[in-house]
């Protein structure tokens, strides 16, 4: 047992830093706040995420017959930390490189794998995650958006929300009924849906981050080839279970609760606040949320580093992460004070962000549930 | 980075898991009760060179602060972890085994001082070492035997042994803490697992779930945290920070197992006291989680 990093990866992360110094546009890492890019700024990602690619760190965590290099997971956090305390410049590009990728190495056949693959460790993909319906949320396994099969091809009916990146995204990994007749979990597919399908329509949904960043996606008479299904008919539960155990740490939101703990504590002392007793200690407070956020989100990542399958404790690392960012989020507001109103400052940006941290990725009550049915063993309901 | 403890540590843990539950648990802490000190076990434990693990090469402070949770976890009645963890890092002097501590600003008793030898006395960036001289018990409901204590002529430590003595000390305590928070949640969680109510077990009602489920999440978090500051050499912030979290886990779960538990949770004929009382003296000390949170800030932004 050790907590250190190798010189390999401190000086991994020294050079990614030096990268993101030259790289990243100035206007995208201001503050530490999170980043919706609009469909205007795709190629400013890409030629980003190009210049990732070209220095082979935009999938080091892949095996190098799919354009990785191999190396273990624990790149792939650092290179997420650093890009997360910055407003991650890779858009939703973290998400095809962190579980979109991987669930097609393991699910898709040779065809699906030569498609996808390449053009997502390339820095060229985008996509978007096809799963929340207006009437399940929570509750996934009930989703009713309908494919019926039609010779070679599914006809796809239905309804999907709260779907985020659309504005960006070229390809929907969707889940969809198959089977309406098998136990919920058990009746679904997963297809791999170009999102300028004829029948396909988005609408973006006001929220009140202010920006528009998730949409409804309609599905009228959408044609979509069997070929382009992932894994075998009705299997696509257990992929997207798998596939969500890598969603709820892949995001580093920790360090980016961090920085932004550290712009909070020079906010306070440049205001005449640092002094306060309760500041100091809602700092201290916050800081020791957001490092145990972190050591139990690095527990799952030396699980998949030693090549164990996905176990519960990504649950625990997402509730504890979902705790820290909600105590960051608050405390911008208690001390900035009036400072906070204007929607322009990192608090306000902070407290909304924070407000989504217990709902994406599945609910943090749902977090509650699989920690105590999967690691504590507690009867069932 | 790695989580799982490698042979030679394992090797360590399993030999004291195995002493402990020859010596310790919870009937061993009752036949002591809360004001009784296992010199048995310690003496044990001191035998083996479990006690002078911190400067063990390949097996350090971090191995130190592990037996200092399984012990804590296991219930066992002896001051091991400011024997394992905070002498060693002022003092090479393995002959001392009964130690305790205590600071400058303390106005209340000190923690096992009716069985300790000696007293550690930390006063800002410097600390001394005295014999005790004499020590009067006093009633308490907090889990652990204290006194007011006397001393002899304290002898000053050298260089920063203060602030060295008060960053372990706080390791000490998240690891501590970390240990009777694992007791605390698994003891409730079996509990609520058997116990029937409404005509089903308890721990099948959602409410119910999710305070435990937060508390089995706040026990992890204590429990990595310490271990991560040990094996970082107890550097300022770390420390810091390992204490507040654990503090604070031990106050919600000091007080969530027992409201989950019902009446029972109160007695003494139910385990759960002898981690949750515990707890809330761990909880208190050096300030408590305040006074560690203002250090992590100090410590981090200055």
């Amino acid at each position: 047992m050790e907590f250190g990093w190798t010189e390999d990866e401190v000086d991994y992360r020294n050079q990614v830093r030096q990268f993101v110094d030259e790289h990243v546009p100035a206007d995208w890492r201001t503050e530490p706040r999170q980043r919706h890019f609009a469909r205007t700024e795709r190629d400013r990602v890409t030629e980003f995420t190009h210049g990732l690619r070209d220095r082979g760190w935009l999938t080091p965590h892949w095996p190098t017959e799919y354009g990785g290099a191999d190396a273990p997971p624990w790149m792939h956090v650092i290179l997420g930390e650093e890009l997360w305390s910055i407003g991650e410049p890779r858009g939703p590009q973290y998400m095809s490189v962190n579980w979109i990728g991987p669930a097609i190495m393991s699910n898709g056949n040779a065809e699906q794998k030569k498609q996808h693959l390449s053009r997502i460790s390339d820095g060229e993909a985008f996509w978007c995650q096809g799963f929340s319906e207006p009437d399940a949320g929570s509750d996934l396994a009930s989703l009713k958006c309908r494919a019926v099969r039609d010779g070679d091809e599914y006809i796809v009916n239905g309804q999907k929300i709260w779907t985020s990146h659309t504005q960006l995204a070229e390809w929907c990994f969707l889940l969809v009924r198959t089977d309406p007749e098998a136990e919920p979990h058990k009746g679904i597919s997963i297809l791999l849906v170009p999102l300028d399908t004829p029948g396909i329509e988005v609408r973006s949904i006001p929220n009140i981050a202010g920006e528009s960043s998730f949409a409804e996606v309609f599905f009228t008479d959408v044609s979509v080839p069997v070929a382009n299904r992932l894994g075998p008919r009705e299997g696509g539960w257990d992929i997207v279970r798998n596939a969500l155990t890598y969603e709820r740490v892949g995001a580093p939101r920790w360090e980016r609760a961090t920085v932004i703990l550290d712009a909070i504590a020079a906010w306070s002392k440049a205001n005449g606040r640092y002094d306060d007793p309760a500041v100091r200690s809602g700092l201290g407070e916050a800081k020791a949320a957001c490092e145990a956020a972190r050591y139990l989100a690095y527990s799952v990542i030396d699980e998949r580093a030693k090549g164990i399958p996905p176990t519960p404790q990504a649950y625990v690392a997402r509730v504890s992460m979902v705790r820290a960012e909600k105590l960051v989020g608050e405390l911008a507001l208690t001390v900035m004070g009036e400072a906070a109103i204007d929607g322009s400052s990192l608090a306000a940006n902070t407290y909304v962000s924070a407000l989504t941290a217990g709902v994406a990725a599945g609910t943090y009550e749902v977090q509650l549930n699989l920690v105590a049915g999967l690691v504590l063993k507690l009867p069932r309901r | 980075m790695d989580f799982a403890l490698d042979p030679d540590q394992q090797a360590v843990v399993d030999a004291v898991a195995s002493i402990l539950a020859d010596h310790a648990g919870s009937a061993r802490a009752r036949e002591l009760g809360s004001s009784g000190h296992d010199d048995r076990l310690l003496q044990t434990l001191a035998t083996g060179g479990f006690l002078d693990l911190w400067a063990e090469p390949g097996i350090g402070p971090l191995v130190a602060a592990i037996v200092t949770e399984e012990a804590s976890r296991a219930n066992a009645r002896a001051n091991i972890a400011i024997r394992t963890l905070v002498l060693p890092s002022v003092l090479s002097d393995r002959e001392i085994q009964r130690v305790a501590i205590t600071h400058r600003d303390n106005t209340g008793p000190v923690r096992f001082g009716q069985h300790a030898d000696v007293l550690i006395v930390v006063d800002g960036d410097r600390a001394s070492i005295a014999d005790i001289t004499s020590a009067t018990a006093i009633a308490t409901p907090f889990g652990y035997p204290y006194a007011v204590v006397t001393t002899g002529e304290a002898r000053t430590l050298d260089g920063d042994a203060g602030s060295n003595a008060t960053r372990w000390w706080r390791v000490a305590l998240a690891a501590e803490i970390s240990g009777a928070l694992q007791g605390a949640v698994a003891h409730t969680t079996h509990h609520l697992s058997q116990r029937i109510q409404f005509g089903k077990p308890l721990g099948s009602l959602q409410a119910l779930q999710h305070r435990l489920a937060e508390a089995h999440v706040w026990a992890q978090g204590a429990k990595w945290l310490a271990r991560a500051a040990a094996w970082h050499g107890a550097p300022e912030d770390r420390a810091a920070t390992a204490a507040t979290y654990a503090a604070q886990a031990a106050q919600v779960i000091g007080a969530d197992m027992h409201q989950l538990s019902g009446a029972i949770g109160f007695t003494t004929e139910f385990d759960l006291h002898l981690w949750t009382t515990r707890l809330h003296a761990l909880r208190v000390e050096l300030g408590g989680a305040r006074s560690h949170a203002h250090a992590t800030t100090q410590a981090c932004w200055g």
